[in-house]
């Protein structure tokens, strides 16, 4: 039976239960009765079922003659069941009495009619809260536009009104209130990703109305891809944000800039806030002895990310003053939906493997390398120092690479969630856990528990709301010391067995260094990352809201690096010991701010003006823990024969601001958007300690103009400008302050105090001066969006350690250096729905930044201590190097061009005869699809990097050392014009020769590649299907992340250029179940 | 009436927000220095931690070693290889200028003399300063500590001025001030080592119990005794035998040591102020000892020139007890060894700074010079007696004069490099040098090139010529 009611139209008056009742008596209960009508009175229907059936309905004709109209279509209905219908849908009330039925419009007794006040939130399909609809009551003035958390208010309403929703990124709906005085309407999105909520300083805006230049990704982007650091899940996604994983570690470190380089010395890393806490970025580690970086961001479940939000230009990062000269990454993480009770499970598990290993020689092509080298030199081979050829198994052949890098890791993560909540109030708690081993041998792996909770309330006249977050993880990480790639892959391919007969590693009498030590030095570290933030609102007055975003942030780490004895050789006189590390961060922050809206006429004016203030708490310390007796002890501190202390840390750094913003929108057609921030910071010294930064930006919906309204496929169009200051105070704390340091030794048991800094209060903030313009265009309704940017920096103001003449006792001091960076560059984003239809769909996204980076001036660049790194006029991405003219004929040895005479030499002058080589990118992007047909889906991204990369191979070709395959082509006789020289095995010219190359152009290879970043298949089951298994759905998925790249790179992975553990290609494979 | 009211509110909220916020975030970004340093001012507030702050300076002229620095290793070193005694080996091409005379004003070691000195002065500076403005200090340690202080900041200005020449003086904290200073007269630079050490001594203790005993801290004699050898270089012979006298005549604290193999022991009855070696890593041992006693197998860093080794007189008993010998590649070299301990935890040397010997030969030639022969060449020949050599009678001034500079080649060879600055004083330098080092000597080499980047980062100085 399909039903379908409209209401088109509403009693407007209410009727006396009086009167002439029109009375047919005939009928019988168990009749059916067949309708299809469309837009009839009621009278029509009943005449119908009169005639259908031996029923009599009695009722006043005057009562329902001007009635609302009904559509109906029934087929076999009881007469109780069409009743029932009409009477759910219209106000009538009836009686049955044998065949007889009496029906009468609802009684209502009170005259005037009765009034209320109704409370109401508007969310979409995926239960978010839709703000900026309007909400009116059908043939009255009344109306509400929702708010952030999509509520509304109407007050003295009729019971039946009707209300009218209407917004840009909804489609239009009407609800009657049936006297309801509350209720909860789910709008339909309109797919328009210009309407999308974008996160930004201390509000919201949305792509159609923003001044600034912001980028958005969401958690279906994040959830799409298996990485363990959120950081990770945005490469390639986001226009002007270049982001590098240095190594294929699980934890490991995670680049992050956006447009550029800004500042010569210090740190040009991004703005962190997660959940309005800003979020330490730094890695923790205390001890010396680990030979990698830990990125903080492991800490974050990817799983918990609602959006991530980048924040480039000045209008939108200088509400963050001095810390948005980098550009500003927001975190919002998951919040709870109001309706039902929802349990939602996602697992998924795979593998993972390094994405590019290098092809070298195989023993016999080493060992014909070896020889001619050693005829090449005239070099008699000696046992200790070429055992290889003279103590090994030269038939022996091991590839190396296979054995250490060559595994598997296995990857596991698990997430349950449980949300849900009535209309103010609604809760999200989520647990998660990861686990992902390495691809190196021994027992490696990376283990995170994480628990997340979120509560929202808001009072049931909404001028009050509260929301927490909270956060906890922990994250044991055990690993070992080193990242081994380096020093194992160039090995010799004939080199001893691994273990000996015993099983104990083979130390072939100390003629190597076994490559399986480092599983012997342990790297154990726990971080624990707790995340509180608490945001309240209260409206105290219509358009006032008085607002407060409080956090708590902690993240600590213990770790520990235990020598074993068995890492030494046995010839080795080391002793088994331990470093013990620990670190501690306690940031909180609390921001109170006015914020106030109002809309007069046309126009809509937002404004804020709030202060902040922030303290982070730093203490750690590392400890040398040295003459163990046993190597069992080395995790017990106290078992150690003797302790010294490497380093203590206790730093204190405060921050505070005022801060303020105007947005006035006209007609949603001109907008413009001033902000700023007076800043203070502990880092700098008194009477430097506070700064000003501002910005202006501008929008003008041109599309919204009367004479543009006739261009068709136009359907949005926006030119946006801005300019700007931010700042960058990321400089170690106390720089200002003169300090005395115990010095490393005692004398004669008076522990010594040496001065550490000069007093200098006279150093300030680096300033950034950002110009930011862009055109944002929507074509055929929106479903093809450009975005088109330019920009241009200024740095200025560096703060470096500046050279100091030796007479003040020191040889730099920090100061603010008037060199000055620029950063432009052109940023393209395009979305596109190129199919849409019912059961296929095809949308892409591509996006691109060309970027450039330049030095404009550095006055004293001669005689500091950046003489030979920096070059005016070019990118601060330059190597000085010799220029490689090829190998010579004659000598067989590597030429370069010596500048006085022009000539080539295999020994070149430093510095006289460098040139500057450009190592800056050339441009960067990404292109996603996204295609869907019926419950299938299929995603992938490409991202490609367009860059010369210096690569530096580390051992001259005729050694000890396994060699790419392309040495084959070596200079081998005069005359023979080739690029690689002749092997050598001495340390003689082609040894200097070769040391040379190293520092040449020749040495600067093509980086560029293309990688398939990520793909993802689903496919989710049918809502019947789903219903029988008594679920709410069902998803089953398999996803891949750097599954291939295309890269002429000689190296193993140009995405971190080193000889470092390649980043991982993952494959896994889950499902996704909500209850 | 509503409106008003909401615009009071609003009025009220938004002073009341500004005024908290204006007047705190001023205080709040005021933060207290970190508990793992301490602030200069409370440095000077006790005993303790005033006397760490002088010990600090002590042990960072004795952190170094494995590459030398001033004052441990590079004066002996460089000075040594400049001159006619050390011939250098070592392949670091900032030494080979050195042994050239050809130093470019670009030269590590030029800029690390320059740099290390001045950052001592500076170090001596702020104790001064601290000191003199402190009410936490008692006056004993108070009196103690500047004394120190002045003697070091006059002991590095003795070692710049022989460097450079006309050098800057420093006396204050200020960076603004010293970052553009001008070099000043060399002549006034040693009015100031005078000023610095007579005060000196004015207030340093008379014995070594600031240092329990031992002599690694400078009292009143290391200040007599440095001062004996500053006016001996500025021709100021009576003042330089009175010092020299004062510290010879205290015969309950120094005595020369017979054997001379325990000459450069810690606490030698012969030494004034010795240096302790504090690097753990390398064992305690002494820069000289690192340096010039090859590890195993190993090619010397620096050997015995030919013309110190046929300087050393037959039987000479220190060619035998302060002279060793290696070889390689079939090449022998003769290093010096006055410090033979490396390698151990428990090293029985200390760096000796000021020694008593050095006062004998002070005198004697101050002696000579003032004509009283016969005194002169009684300590002369206490020296050469205790080396196992006959006395000698001059036959005149000049002769007696001859007799004792080379009694100061051999007895303070390799040491501190004092062949090169009695070269440079006596101005027998060219004469000397030009034909051993021939053709590259000019007659500028006696002075150190001013470090180039210092030229570049200060307007205000000039390179020496030459250079």
């Amino acid at each position: 039976m399909e039903l379908n009611v409209f209401r088109l139209m509403r009693i407007t008056a209410f009727l006396l239960l009086a009167g002439f009742l029109e009375v047919s008596a005939h009928g019988h209960a168990q009749e059916r009765i067949t309708l299809s009508e469309k837009n009839v009175p009621l009278i029509k229907i009943f005449d119908d079922i009169q005639k259908q059936t031996s029923y009599n309905l009695w009722y006043d004709k005057k009562q329902f003659q001007n009635g609302e109209t009904i559509s109906i279509d029934v087929k076999n209905a009881t007469l109780t069941e069409v009743l029932e219908l009409c009477s759910n849908r219209l106000s009538l009330q009836y009686t049955l009495d044998g065949t007889i039925v009496t029906i009468r419009a609802k009684l209502i007794l009170d005259q005037p009619a009765p009034t209320m006040d109704v409370k109401g939130r508007v969310i979409n399909e995926k239960e978010e809260p839709v703000a900026g609809v309007g909400v009116t009551v059908r043939n009255s003035r009344q109306g509400a536009v929702t708010d952030m958390e999509g509520a509304f208010t109407l007050e003295h309403l009729d019971s039946n009104a009707i209300l009218v929703f209407s917004g840009a990124n909804v489609e239009g709906h009407e609800e009657r209130l049936n006297g309801r005085r509350q209720l909860v309407v789910v709008l339909k999105s309109k797919i328009n990703k210009l309407d999308e909520i974008q996160i930004i300083g201390y509000g919201t805006t949305t792509q159609r109305l923003s001044t600034g230049s912001i980028s958005k990704v969401s958690a279906d982007v994040i959830e799409k891809q298996p990485v363990s650091n959120p950081l990770a899940a945005l490469e390639g996604r986001v226009a002007g944000l270049f982001i590098q994983q240095q190594n294929g570690i699980p934890g490991g470190v995670v680049n992050v800039q956006i447009r550029g380089q800004n500042s010569i010395a210090n740190g040009n890393s991004p703005l962190y806030i997660v959940d309005g806490v800003p979020f330490n970025s730094t890695p923790l580690q205390q001890v010396t002895q680990a030979n990698f970086k830990l990125s903080p961001f492991n800490s974050i479940n990817p799983f918990d990310i609602e959006s991530v939000e980048i924040l480039k230009d000045a209008d939108a990062t200088s509400i963050y003053g001095s810390r948005g000269a980098n550009g500003v990454i927001l975190i919002t993480t998951k919040k709870g939906k109001s309706g039902k009770t929802r349990l939602e499970g996602n697992i998924y598990t795979g593998f993972g493997q390094v994405s590019r290993m290098m092809d070298l020689l195989h023993t016999s092509e080493y060992l014909q390398m070896r020889h001619e080298a050693f005829t090449n030199d005239n070099y008699v081979a000696t046992v200790v120092s070429d055992p290889d050829i003279l103590k090994w198994d030269t038939t022996r052949y091991t590839d190396l690479q296979k054995v250490i890098i060559g595994g598997t890791a296995k990857i596991t993560d698990a997430q349950l969630s449980l949300s849900g909540g009535v209309v103010n109030t609604n809760f999200l708690i989520g647990a998660s856990y990861h686990r992902e081993t390495t691809v190196l041998p021994g027992n490696f792996a990376d283990n995170r528990v994480g628990f997340h909770l979120n509560l929202n309330h808001s009072s049931q006249d909404h001028k009050f709301s509260i929301s927490l977050m909270n956060s906890f993880s922990v994250d044991g990480n055990n690993l070992s010391k080193t990242d081994p790639t380096q020093t194992i892959i160039l090995f010799a391919p004939d080199s001893p067995p691994l273990y000996d007969s015993l099983g104990k590693l083979n130390w072939a009498q100390g003629s190597w260094s076994n490559p399986l030590a480092f599983t012997n030095i342990k790297y154990n570290t726990q971080t624990d990352n707790l995340i509180s933030s608490a945001n309240l609102k209260y409206e105290f007055l219509p358009g006032f809201n008085f607002k407060l975003d409080g956090g708590y942030t902690q993240q600590g780490i213990y770790e520990v690096i235990k020598f074993q004895s068995t890492a030494f050789s046995p010839t080795s006189t080391l002793k088994p010991f331990s470093q013990f590390g620990n670190n501690h961060i306690k940031t909180w922050n609390i921001e109170p701010y006015l914020d106030y809206d109002k809309r007069f006429g046309k126009g809509k004016l937002n404004a804020l003006v709030g202060t902040s203030f922030q303290e982070s708490d730093v203490n750690g310390s590392a400890i040398n823990a040295s003459n163990y007796t046993s190597d069992a002890l080395l995790d017990n501190i106290a078992a150690a024969g003797s302790l010294s202390v490497i380093r203590t840390t206790a730093i204190q750094y405060r921050y505070s601001a005022v801060f303020g913003r105007v947005n006035f929108n006209w007609q949603d057609k001109y907008i413009i958007n001033l902000s700023g921030r007076r800043d203070g910071s502990s880092r700098f010294g008194p009477g430097k300690q506070f700064a000003s930064f501002w910005s202006i930006g501008s929008a003008w919906i041109f599309s919204k103009e009367t004479f543009f309204k006739s261009l068709s496929i136009l359907s949005f169009g926006k030119f946006r400008v801005s300019y700007g200051t931010t700042g960058n105070d990321q400089i170690s704390d106390y720089g200002y302050l003169s300090s005395y340091s115990p010095t490393i030794y005692p004398y004669q048991g008076i522990s010594g105090l040496y001065p550490t800094r000069l007093f200098n209060p006279d150093y300030s903030w680096e300033v950034n001066k950002k110009f930011d313009a862009g055109v944002e265009l929507g074509f055929y309704k929106d479903r093809l969006t450009f975005n088109l940017n330019y920009y241009i920096s200024r740095s200025s103001n560096q703060l470096i350690a500046q050279s100091i003449s030796g007479l003040t006792g020191f040889s730099s001091i920090q100061a603010n250096l008037p060199a000055l960076i620029e950063n432009t560059g052109i940023e393209l984003e395009l979305n596109t729905i190129n199919i849409k239809n019912k059961n296929f769909a095809w949308k892409s996204s591509f996006n691109l930044t060309i970027p450039r980076n330049k030095l404009i001036s550095f006055p004293g660049l001669a005689s500091s201590n950046y003489a030979t790194v920096y070059v005016v006029g070019k990118p601060l991405s330059i190597l000085e190097l010799f220029k490689f003219t090829g190998v010579d004929p004659s000598t067989g040895l590597y030429f370069f061009e010596d500048q006085k005479t022009g000539k080539g030499t295999f020994n070149p002058t430093y510095p006289d005869d460098l040139i500057a080589v450009d190592l800056s990118k050339k441009y960067y992007g990404g292109f996603h699809n996204s295609l869907q047909y019926k419950n299938w889906q299929l995603e992938f991204l490409i991202q490609f990097v367009k860059q010369p990369l210096y690569y530096s191979p580390p051992n001259a070709p005729g050694f000890l050392s396994n060699q790419p395959l392309n040495i084959t082509r070596r200079w081998q006789s005069a005359g023979q014009i080739t690029d690689i020289q002749r092997f050598t095995a001495t340390f003689e010219d082609a040894y200097t020769a070769y040391g040379n190359y190293r520092s040449s152009n020749y040495a600067v290879v093509d980086g560029s590649y293309f990688r398939l970043k990520n793909i993802s298949f689903s496919y989710v089951f049918s809502p019947v299907f789903v219903n029988r298994l008594h679920l709410a759905g069902l998803k089953l998925f398999i996803e891949g992340q750097n599954l291939f790249v295309i890269t002429k790179y000689p190296g193993l992975d140009p995405e971190n250029n080193s000889l470092s553990l390649p980043t991982l290609k993952v494959s896994t494979a889950g499902l996704n179940i909500i209850f | 009436m509503q409106s008003k009211q909401n615009y009071h509110i609003n009025k009220i909220s938004l002073i009341f927000l500004a005024l908290v916020t204006l007047n705190s975030c001023k205080k709040f970004v005021e933060i207290d220095p970190p508990v793992t340093q301490i602030s200069s001012n409370t440095v000077f507030t006790s005993d303790a931690t005033a006397t760490s702050a002088m010990a600090g300076v002590y042990s960072q002229m004795m952190q170094q070693v494995g590459s030398a620095a001033f004052p441990n290793g590079s004066p002996t070193i460089l000075m040594g290889i400049s001159s006619d005694e050390l011939q250098n080996f070592s392949s670091n091409p900032d030494y080979n200028e050195f042994g050239n005379n050809n130093i470019k004003p670009p030269n590590t070691e030029i800029q690390n003399l320059w740099n290390q000195g001045y950052k001592y002065i500076y170090d001596a500076n702020a104790i001064i300063e601290g000191l003199n403005s402190s009410n936490g200090v008692s006056p004993a340690v108070k009196e103690e500590l500047i004394g120190e202080a002045r003697f070091c900041r006059a002991f590095c200005n003795f070692y710049l001025v022989n460097f450079f020449g006309n050098i800057p003086s420093i006396v204050s904290t200020d960076y603004r001030v010293n970052e553009i200073a001008f070099r000043i007269d060399r002549d006034s630079i040693y009015k100031s080592i005078i000023h610095d050490l007579t005060s000196a001594q004015d207030v340093l203790s008379t014995d070594y119990s600031f240092s329990k005993g031992e002599r690694i801290r400078p009292n009143k004699w290391a200040a007599n005794a440095l001062l004996s050898r500053v006016y001996l270089f500025n021709g100021d012979w009576a003042n330089s035998e009175k010092q020299a006298s004062s510290v010879i005549q205290n015969v309950s604290l120094y005595s020369l040591v017979p054997d001379l193999n325990a000459v450069f022991l810690k606490n030698s009855s012969e030494s004034i102020w010795q240096l302790l070696p504090v690097a753990a890593n390398y064992n305690y041992s002494t820069e000289d000892a690192y340096w010039f006693i090859p590890s195993n197998g190993a090619k010397p860093n620096a050997a015995l020139n030919s013309t110190l080794l046929q300087a050393f007189e037959l039987n000479d008993q220190r060619k035998i007890n302060w002279v060793d010998s290696v070889s390689y590649s079939a090449q022998l070299y003769y290093l010096p060894f006055k410090y033979k301990v490396t390698g151990t935890m428990n090293s029985t040397e200390y760096y000796t700074v000021l020694r008593l010997a050095e006062q004998f030969l002070n005198r004697a030639e101050a002696r000579a010079k003032q004509n009283n022969i016969a005194d002169a060449e009684t300590d002369l020949n206490i020296i050469r007696n205790r080396a196992g050599l006959p006395s000698l009678h001059a036959g005149d001034q000049t002769q007696l004069l001859g007799f004792i500079q080379h009694e100061r080649q051999i007895e303070l060879f390799a040491e501190w490099g004092f062949r090169w600055l009695d070269l440079k004083r006596t101005g027998t330098a060219d004469a000397i040098l030009d034909p051993i080092k021939a053709p590259i000597w000019q007659s500028t080499d006696t002075l150190y090139p001013i470090p180039h980047s210092e030229i570049g980062l200060n307007p205000n100085l000039t390179q020496n010529p030459g250079y």
